[in-house]
């Protein structure tokens, strides 16, 4: 009976250890997983460009329509 | 025996429980907003989005003060381009078809000109939607006062050669235009500076010499981009991979911004156009001698747009079916 009980406390704890880590990834989607490694090319291509299109070129406008 | 019972239930409870946070957490994370206003996506005067894909850019660099101030400068300069042509249109009218009647062309032109002092007196602040909606709702009424305009004006001279208009056109004085020109690029090359210095100092590099030459216009952003590749290629893995992660939360940020910015422009877009044209129509009276046009003449203009948003400038003896109200 006592070693019944100690064995369901122990899985019990141990469900509960795996479910707060559990959720502590899914409130921290954002850690890496590999932090030794670089990011993929695309990745940075992405990134890169994606920075990119947030400089203004200095022959741009906003554009309203031609009048004729 | 039944003790054991409650034992074995407890944690077969318990591990349901726990089973189901996580789903609970996810279901909270992906919750549709029940709350949304509606959202108005076309401007009703032109039938255009009210928001399309290029000024979802020109939004995006307002995240910042200066490239905030660069677009309503732009802004400002294409409504006074099209104001210079547009009064050239009117003269070539005048001389060459003198049987029509320009005076509706002559209250949008003076329409464009009230809008034109409105974009002059935004006050723009970094990170702010409210910017951004005077930026959007001032364009979109510039779009449709153009429309407006060449629609009627092409009526008018669809047997024109346009080599004759753009003669005259070569009659405009730019000097105005030029200058707004001129502050426009002088404000785009410290923007790209300041945006270059964000993006170095989370590579932790310095660059300050390549700054300086951005922002004195002695080098251009395609070469920049060449330049940041090289540089990217010469750096430490690890330095590198944090620098990408920086310059990704940064641009994350300016994406928050400018998705958020969209959606409150397209909220109320209806409400805040009317109670526009409502101002404008109060400053006529002050604005009619400045302007050089009958106070009626305008108010009677601004006042059909707002009853009818597919109002056209009225032209004596053109039956227009539908849209053929406009201007008395």
């Amino acid at each position: 009976m006592k070693t019944l009980t100690i064995a369901i406390v122990a899985i019990v704890l141990v469900l509960a250890a795996i479910s707060v880590w559990y959720l502590m990834q899914m409130s921290n989607p954002t850690t890496p997983t590999g932090t030794e490694q670089g990011l993929s090319e695309e990745e940075e291509n992405r990134i890169l460009s994606e920075f990119n299109n947030t400089l203004i070129n200095e022959d741009s406008g906003v554009e309203i329509g031609e009048i004729i | 025996m039944k003790k054991c019972r409650v034992l074995a239930v407890f944690p077969l409870a318990l591990l349901i429980l726990l089973a189901l946070l996580p789903m609970a957490f996810a279901e909270e994370n992906s919750t549709p907003a029940d709350t949304t206003p509606e959202i108005k996506d076309q401007n009703p005067e032109t039938g255009e989005p009210i928001v399309d894909t290029t000024t979802e850019t020109e939004i995006a660099t307002m995240y910042n003060g200066i490239g905030a101030k660069v677009r309503l400068l732009q802004l400002e300069k294409s409504i006074l381009g099209a104001i210079l042509r547009g009064e050239k249109v009117i003269e070539f009218i005048k001389e060459n078809y003198a049987e029509e009647d320009t005076n509706g062309l002559e209250a949008i032109i003076a329409e464009l000109k009230l809008l034109k002092e409105e974009v002059a007196a935004v006050q723009p602040k970094a990170n702010d939607e409210n910017t951004v909606k005077q930026f959007v709702d001032l364009k979109n009424d510039a779009r449709s006062l153009v429309k407006q305009f060449r629609e009627t004006a092409k009526e008018i001279l669809k047997d024109t050669n346009k080599s004759e208009l753009a003669k005259k056109f070569k009659e405009i004085d730019w000097s105005d235009y030029n200058k707004l020109q001129e502050q426009i690029v002088s404000l785009i090359r410290e923007y790209n500076a300041q945006r270059l210095e964000e993006f170095f100092s989370k590579l932790e590099a310095k660059r300050s010499e390549l700054i300086e030459k951005v922002r004195n216009g002695e080098m251009k952003m395609n070469e920049v981009t060449q330049e940041i590749r090289k540089m990217m290629a010469g750096i430490a893995p690890l330095q590198r991979k944090k620098g990408f992660l920086g310059l990704n939360e940064m641009n994350a940020r300016q994406r928050v911004f400018q998705h958020a910015s969209v959606l409150a422009t397209k909220e109320k877009f209806l409400e805040r156009r009317i109670e526009r044209l409502n101002g404008r129509l109060e400053r006529v009276r002050e604005k009619a001698m400045e302007l050089r046009i009958d106070a009626n003449r305008l108010r009677n203009w601004i006042q059909e747009r707002i009853s009818n948003p597919k109002a056209r400038p009225f032209r004596p003896g053109v039956v227009r079916g539908t849209i053929g109200s406009g201007m008395r």
